[in-house]
C-alpha cells in the first residue's frame, strides 16, 4: 500500500495531460506537449508530437480528433457507456456523478462533455489524487477512494484504447492511445485493480 | 501557492522519481520499473510545464492555485476552473457511498445499441426498478400522431416510456415506435456538438466548432441575406415538425416565407379533396368507433396513418365493441388489410374508380339520404345520376379489377348502415397522378348516404393542432416574400387553402436554375431519402452555387447532414419544449405537452433555445420576436388558458407539466356543425339572400336557411357540402376567385399573378381519370408501389435497433402469378427500370429532365433488388417498403458493425449487386461464425426506394405520386 502514497502529484499530472489530450481538441497544448522537458518525457514513452499545419494551426488534428471521437459516423466515442452498454448515459454516468460530488469535479473544458467521458474520468482521477496529497498516509478512505473511481472508471478502456490503436497505429492519437494504455495497466499495477481483461478471465473461470 | 514555490516543488518531484527504489515496486520487473520511472518523469515534466506556465483550457486562460483544506497546494497543472479545486474530496459522502454497485453492462461494442441479453436479466423481474422514478409527461415524435407519453426518470435517466392514459386521442396507447424511444436518446451515435464541414460538400470531413462559432456564422450569412432586401433566398426546409410557432416566429421575424415542407409528398390530395367539400378542414376524422361500416381506400391506419394509434384503437372499438365491419380496398395486404373484413385488391391507381362504382349503385338502387342531398350538397339528385350513369360497377370492374357483384353488395352494406358508416383513405388512393379525384370520389360516397358529420360518420373538426384557446405570446407579422419553391405555379390547389406546397419539385427547380438559395437550414429532415430521386436531391444538395450554405438541425447524422456546411446537434423530443395536438378523434380540441423529461446530451439545444440567440445576432428588430423571457415563460403564457384542475387546484403549465394533456371537454364533439343555428345576435344586420337562401354579413356567409331557421351550414361559399366545385374549376383557370372566397369567410386565396399562363382544367365533379402510362402494360412491366411498416417512419426510425431488429429490409412484394409469368422465384434478384410518367411528359415538359429511350420513354433510375413472393399483392403491381437504405444514420441503420480493427460489413453492392447483409443477415442475428453455408436470406439494411422513383407531382394539387410509376422488370441470373 506504501507505493500508492507516493508520487501522486506527478501522476496525477500524467492524468490531467492525458485528460486533456482525450477531452478536447489539444489547440495549444500541442506547444507545451513541444516544449521540455515534456516533449521528451513524452517521446520516451512512445508519444509522437505532430507538427503544425502549413497555415500555423492545427486543423487537421482538430479534424482528426473529430472524425475519431466526435463523429459524425463511424466513430469511437470515448464514452463509458458506450463501451460498456453500448449506449449513452447509463448507470456509469450515474455512478460517475456521484464520484463528482465526492471528488468536487468540475472539468476545465471548452465543451460540455460527457460526464463518463475518458478524458473527464482521467481529469476526475487527477484531482482525487491531487487533492489527496496532504492527507494523512494513513487516511484509507483516500486510497480506497482512488481504488474504486480506477476500477469503476478508467479500468474499462482498454478495448476502446486497442481500437484507437488499430485505427490509428503510429499516428497522435494512435500514440495518445498507446501510452494512455500503457499508463493504466501500469496505475491498474501500483493501485493493485485487476485489469479489465483480468477480471474477464476470473468471471469466465 | 506562489509560482517558485511550485517550481522548486516539481523538481523535487522530479528528483524522487529517479530515486525509485525496488522497495516502492517490489512486485515489478524492471522494465515495469522502467515504466513507470517514465510516466512520473512525465508526470513531473507536465508538473513544470504547466506548473511554471499556468495553462487554461486549450491554452487559453491562467491556472487558479489551489487553497483549501485537506488538499493539495500543487498549481491547477492544467488550468481546471476555480471550482474545480476550491473543494477538497468529500471522504464523508465517500463513506456513505462507497460499495454502491453501479450498472455494468457485459457487452463491450462501440457504436451501437446493445440488445437485452441474458445478463441484463440477471436481476429480472427488478422490484427496485421504478423505486423513486419521477413520471414526467411529454409526447412522442417517433411519427406524425404525437402521442402523449409518460417518461420514468430516475437518477437523471429516462429508463421507460410508455403512453399517457390522459392524452384524450391516444389514450394511453404506444406503438412500438414510441416505446423504442430510450434507444432514440441515448443512441451511442447521437448528434452531441455543433460540427463545421472541412472538405468537400458531402465529402464528410468535419470538425467541432462551438456554438458561439457555429451561430455567429449562421448569423452573419443570414444578416447578408436579410439585408440584401432578397429575405426569400434563405429557405428553411422542415421534415417531421412539431415546433410550428417557433419555427413561424425565427422566418417571420427574419422575413422569409420560404418555408418548404413534405406535404405533398404525404397528404396533400387527400387534404384538397376534403377542402373542395368542406373549405373548413383538410383533415377528415373519421368516426370510426361510433361507425358500423368502415370503407377503407388505401389506408394502413394499423401501421402508419397519421393518425396512427388513436385512429386504429378506435377502428377496433368501433369493430369489437359496435360491430362495425371493416372493407379494405389496397393493392397490398397491408397489416390493416389483412385484420380487415373484407380485402380488395383493385388495379393501383383505380380505387376512385371503384368509389365511383359503389356511388353508382347508391343512387340506382336508391340507397342514398335524399334528404342530405338535397337539402346540404349543391348539386340535384338528378345531376347526380346524370353524373353517375356510366360509372356501372361493370364499368369499375373493368378498370379496377374488383368484382362488380362485390362492387354493389359493398354499396348496399355501406347505405345499410348510414349514417353510422364512413370511408377513410390515404396514401394509397392518394398518391397517385389521379390522386385528387380518387379522393374526391371517395369522399363523395359519404354525402351521398349522408354520413357527413353524423356520429358514426365522416367527420371533421376545425381544430388540427392545439387547442385555440392557448395564445403564444405575440407572434411578429407573417412575412410576405414569395418563392417558386414555396409555390411553384403549375400546381393550382398546392396553395390556395392550406399551404400543402409542392416539395417534391424544389431540387429540379434549384437545378433548373428556377430559383436560387442563399442559406437553406434543413431541420429534421432526411430528403435524399425521402424524396423521389435520390441523385438528384443529393447532386443539388451537394453542390455550392445552387445551395450556398447549408445548415442542418437534426439529432443523428443523416442523409441531409451530410450535405451541409454546419451541422447542430438538435435536442430530442425527450428533452425539450412543445405545445402540441393532432386532429382529435373524439372531435373537439385538447392541448398536450411536450417537455423536457431530461437534460439535454452534450451541446444538443433546441431551436426554441437558439433561434433567439441567432435572431440577436442578426437584429435590426429581428430580436424584439423574442422578447418573452425564457422558453419557459413562453410555455408558462402559452398555457396559462388551462383552467384549473379542481382536484389538484394545478392550472396553466403546471397542470399540463403534472397531467400531460388536457381536452375541453366543454366543448361538444363536432357533429353536424352545419345544422347549429345561427344566433339572434348574430343575425343582426344580416342578409339572406332569396334565390340560395345564404346568409350573409358584411359580404361574408355566415349560415343558411334551411327548414325555416338560420343555420351555419358549411363553411364553402354556397353554405352547402359542395359536391360541384366551381372554386376549383375557375382556380385551375387562374380566374379571380375572391367573390367566392368572400362569400366563404374561409381562409383561402385566389392564384397570385406569378402562376398566370399555368392553367389545369380541373372537373367541378369527381371523376376517375385513367392514367395513359397503366393502360397496356408490356408483360415486364409492372406499377411500383411504396408502403410503412407498423414499426418505422419513413426515414427516422431505422437507427432504433428494436426496431431495426423488427424489420430492417426491403425485397421487393411480387404476386407468385407474376413471378411465374417472369420465371422468377421467391429469392430471386431482379433489376428494376423505371420511368417517369408518360402523362407528366406531355402534360407537365417543364418536369422533364434526363435522356429518352429508343421509346421515346425517359428512364428514372434503376435498382437491383430481390423479391419475396407472396399473394398479397395485385399481380400488376410491384411493392417495396419505404425506410430501409440508409447510407447514413448511424451503423445500426446501416446494418453495419463498426468495430476495432475494421470488422465492417458493407452495404449493398451497385455493381454486383449483392448484398452483405442479405446475404449473412443483420450483423446481430449472424451465428454463422463466418461460415457462408449458414447466411440467410431475408434480411440486410434495404434499398431506398427513391433511388427509381421519378418526381411526380399531381398536375392539380402537386402531391407526389408514389404509386403510379411503371417498371421494367428484368431477371438477374
Amino acid at each position: 500500500m506504501a507505493s500508492k502514497d507516493l508520487n501522486r502529484a506527478e501522476r496525477a499530472a500524467v492524468y490531467q495531460l492525458l485528460a486533456r489530450l482525450w477531452a478536447e481538441e489539444p489547440g495549444r497544448l500541442l506547444e507545451q506537449l513541444r516544449a521540455e522537458p515534456l516533449c521528451s518525457a513524452w517521446k520516451q514513452l512512445g508519444g509522437i508530437v505532430p507538427d503544425e499545419d502549413s497555415d500555423g494551426t492545427h486543423s487537421s488534428l482538430d479534424e482528426d480528433y473529430c472524425r475519431l471521437f466526435i463523429g459524425p459516423k463511424e466513430h469511437l466515442p470515448p464514452i463509458q457507456s458506450v463501451w460498456m452498454s453500448g449506449e449513452l448515459d447509463t448507470g456509469v454516468t450515474s455512478s460517475l456523478r456521484e464520484f463528482n460530488t465526492v471528488i468536487g469535479f468540475e472539468g476545465p473544458w471548452n465543451f460540455d462533455i460527457i460526464p463518463d467521458h475518458l478524458g473527464n474520468e482521467l481529469w476526475a482521477m487527477g484531482q482525487i489524487l491531487r487533492k489527496s496529497i496532504k492527507l494523512p498516509l494513513d487516511e484509507n478512505l483516500a486510497d480506497d477512494l482512488a481504488c474504486q473511481f480506477f476500477n469503476g472508471h478508467l479500468n474499462w478502456s482498454a478495448d476502446f484504447l486497442d481500437a484507437v490503436i488499430d485505427r490509428e497505429n503510429d499516428r497522435f492519437y494512435g500514440t495518445v492511445a498507446s501510452v494512455t494504455q500503457q499508463f493504466l495497466r501500469d496505475e491498474a499495477t501500483h493501485l493493485e485493480v485487476p485489469t479489465q481483461q483480468e477480471q474477464q478471465q476470473s468471471r469466465n473461470v | 501557492m506562489p509560482q517558485d514555490d511550485a517550481t522548486t516543488q516539481d523538481k523535487t518531484a522530479y528528483q524522487t522519481i529517479d530515486d525509485l527504489t525496488e522497495h516502492q515496486v517490489s512486485n515489478t520487473s524492471e522494465s515495469a520499473i522502467d515504466t513507470r520511472r517514465q510516466f512520473l518523469k512525465l508526470g513531473a515534466a507536465a508538473l513544470v510545464a504547466f506548473g511554471a506556465t499556468g495553462c487554461g483550457s486549450r491554452g487559453e486562460s491562467p491556472a487558479t492555485p489551489a487553497t483549501g483544506e485537506g488538499q493539495s497546494d500543487q498549481p491547477d497543472i492544467t488550468g481546471a476552473k476555480p471550482s474545480a479545486v476550491a473543494s477538497p474530496l468529500d471522504l464523508k459522502r465517500w463513506q456513505k457511498i462507497r460499495g454502491l454497485p453501479y450498472e455494468e453492462g457485459d457487452v463491450h461494442m462501440p457504436g451501437v445499441c446493445k440488445l437485452p441479453g441474458p445478463n441484463a436479466k440477471r436481476n429480472w423481474p427488478d422490484r427496485d426498478k421504478y423505486k423513486d422514478v419521477e413520471k414526467i409527461p411529454g409526447m412522442c415524435q417517433l411519427c406524425s400522431t404525437v402521442c402523449g407519453i409518460i417518461g420514468y426518470v430516475k437518477n437523471g435517466r429516462i429508463i421507460k416510456v410508455e403512453g399517457n392514459p390522459n392524452d384524450p386521442n391516444s389514450r394511453g396507447h404506444l406503438c412500438a415506435r414510441g416505446q423504442a424511444a430510450l434507444n432514440h436518446q441515448y443512441h451511442p451515435e447521437r448528434l452531441l456538438y455543433p460540427l463545421k464541414r472541412v472538405g468537400e460538400r458531402g465529402e464528410g470531413r468535419w470538425k467541432r466548432i462551438s456554438w458561439d462559432e457555429a451561430l455567429d456564422e449562421i448569423a452573419e450569412k443570414l444578416g447578408d441575406i436579410r439585408d440584401s432586401g432578397h429575405p426569400e433566398d434563405f429557405a428553411f426546409h422542415q421534415g417531421r415538425q412539431r415546433s410550428k410557432d417557433a419555427i413561424k416566429r425565427f422566418l417571420d421575424a427574419f422575413g422569409t416565407k420560404t418555408q418548404l415542407s413534405h406535404r405533398s409528398l404525404c397528404s396533400g390530395n387527400r387534404r384538397a379533396a376534403n377542402l373542395t367539400f368542406l373549405w373548413e378542414s383538410d383533415w377528415d376524422l373519421n368516426d370510426v368507433e361510433h361507425s358500423k361500416y368502415i370503407l377503407n381506400f388505401g389506408s394502413n391506419a394499423f401501421e402508419a396513418h397519421q393518425g396512427h394509434v388513436s385512429f386504429a384503437n378506435r377502428i377496433q372499438n368501433g369493430r369489437f365493441k359496435n360491430g362495425a365491419k371493416l372493407v379494405t380496398f389496397d393493392v397490398r395486404l397491408s397489416n390493416t388489410g389483412g385484420a380487415s373484413d373484407e380485402w380488395f385488391a383493385p388495379f393501383p391507381g383505380t380505387d376512385g374508380a371503384v368509389a365511383l362504382g359503389i356511388g353508382h349503385v347508391i343512387l340506382a338502387e336508391d340507397l342514398h339520404d335524399n334528404e342530405f342531398i338535397t337539402q346540404w350538397t349543391n348539386v340535384s339528385l338528378e345531376e347526380l345520376r346524370e353524373h353517375y350513369k356510366d360509372y356501372t360497377p361493370e364499368w369499375a370492374e373493368k378498370v379496377s379489377g374488383v368484382p362488380a357483384s362485390d362492387i354493389a353488395r359493398i354499396a348496399r352494406e355501406f347505405a345499410a348502415a348510414a349514417p353510422t358508416c364512413t370511408t377513410m383513405c390515404n396514401r394509397g388512393s392518394s398518391a397517385h397522378l389521379n390522386g385528387y379525384y380518387n379522393d374526391r370520389a371517395i369522399q363523395l360516397l359519404n354525402a351521398l348516404v349522408g354520413s357527413v358529420g353524423k356520429k358514426g360518420g365522416w367527420c371533421w373538426s376545425p381544430w388540427s393542432g392545439v387547442d385555440p384557446d392557448m395564445k403564444t405570446p405575440t407572434m411578429p407579422t407573417s412575412a410576405k416574400t414569395h418563392s417558386v419553391l414555396e409555390d411553384p405555379p403549375e400546381y393550382p390547389l398546392a396553395n390556395v387553402w392550406r399551404r400543402m406546397r409542392v416539395g417534391e419539385i424544389i431540387y429540379l427547380y434549384l437545378l433548373q436554375g428556377r430559383a436560387k438559395l442563399k442559406a437553406y437550414m434543413t431541420y429534421n429532415l432526411d430528403s435524399p431519402l425521402t424524396w423521389p430521386e435520390e441523385s438528384l436531391t443529393q447532386e443539388v444538395l451537394s453542390n455550392e452555387d445552387l445551395i450556398n450554405f447549408h445548415v442542418c438541425i437534426n439529432c443523428f447524422y443523416n442523409e441531409t447532414a451530410h450535405y451541409a456546411d454546419i451541422v447542430l446537434p438538435w435536442t430530442t423530443y425527450l428533452e425539450r419544449w412543445d405545445l402540441d395536438a393532432r386532429g382529435s378523434y373524439n372531435l373537439r380540441p385538447y392541448v398536450g405537452i411536450r417537455t423536457p423529461m431530461v437534460e439535454p446530451l452534450g451541446e444538443a439545444r433546441d431551436i426554441r433555445d437558439f433561434f433567439p440567440d441567432i435572431a440577436k445576432r442578426i437584429g435590426g428588430g429581428m430580436e424584439e420576436a423574442y422578447d418573452y423571457g425564457t422558453t419557459e415563460d413562453y410555455m408558462r403564457e402559452w398555457a396559462k388558458n388551462v383552467p384549473e384542475n379542481p382536484e389538484t387546484g394545478k392550472a396553466g403549465l403546471d397542470r399540463l407539466l403534472e397531467e400531460g394533456a388536457w381536452e375541453n371537454t366543454d366543448r361538444k364533439p363536432f357533429y353536424e356543425p352545419y345544422v347549429a343555428e345561427v344566433s339572434d345576435e348574430a343575425m343582426v344586420g344580416a342578409t339572406i339572400e332569396n334565390e340560395t337562401g345564404v346568409i350573409l354579413k358584411d359580404g361574408k356567409g355566415i349560415g343558411i336557411i334551411r327548414g325555416g331557421k338560420p343555420v351555419r351550414g358549411f363553411l364553402t361559399p354556397s353554405r352547402l357540402f359542395e359536391v360541384r366545385s366551381l372554386f376549383v374549376q375557375k382556380i385551375g383557370r387562374n380566374e379571380d376567385c375572391s367573390d367566392l372566397i368572400a362569400r366563404s369567410g374561409a381562409k383561402a386565396s385566389s392564384r397570385p399573378a406569378s402562376h398566370a399562363g399555368h392553367d389545369v382544367e380541373i372537373e367541378q365533379l369527381p371523376v376517375w381519370l385513367p392514367l395513359p402510362e397503366h393502360q397496356n402494360l408490356a408483360n415486364d412491366e409492372l406499377i411500383m408501389t411504396s408502403f410503412k411498416w407498423n414499426v418505422h417512419n419513413h426515414g427516422r426510425t431505422m437507427h432504433l435497433k428494436w426496431l431495426a431488429e423488427i424489420v430492417h429490409s426491403n425485397p421487393a412484394w411480387m404476386n407468385p402469378a407474376t413471378a411465374e409469368k417472369l420465371a422468377l422465384k421467391d429469392g430471386d434478384w431482379i433489376e428494376l427500370t423505371s420511368y417517369f410518367s408518360q402523362m407528366l411528359d406531355e402534360s407537365a415538359p417543364h418536369l422533364h429532365h434526363g435522356e429518352r429511350d429508343s421509346d421515346g420513354r425517359t428512364v428514372a433510375g434503376t435498382m437491383r433488388v430481390p423479391i419475396v413472393t407472396m399473394p398479397g399483392i395485385h399481380p400488376n403491381a410491384i411493392a417495396m417498403s419505404n425506410s430501409c437504405g440508409h447510407t447514413q444514420y448511424t451503423n445500426v441503420a446501416q446494418a453495419k458493425k463498426s468495430r476495432p480493427g475494421g470488422d465492417k460489413i458493407d452495404g449493398m453492392d451497385t455493381g454486383s449487386y449483392r448484398d452483405a447483409d442479405w446475404e449473412r443477415n443483420m450483423w446481430w442475428q449472424d451465428g454463422s461464425s463466418g461460415d457462408t453455408s449458414k447466411w440467410k436470406q431475408n434480411t440486410g439494411n434495404g434499398w431506398n426506394q427513391n433511388t427509381i422513383l421519378p418526381i411526380a407531382p399531381d398536375p392539380v394539387t402537386g402531391q407526389q405520386a408514389f404509386h403510379s410509376t411503371v417498371v421494367k422488370v428484368v431477371r438477374l441470373t
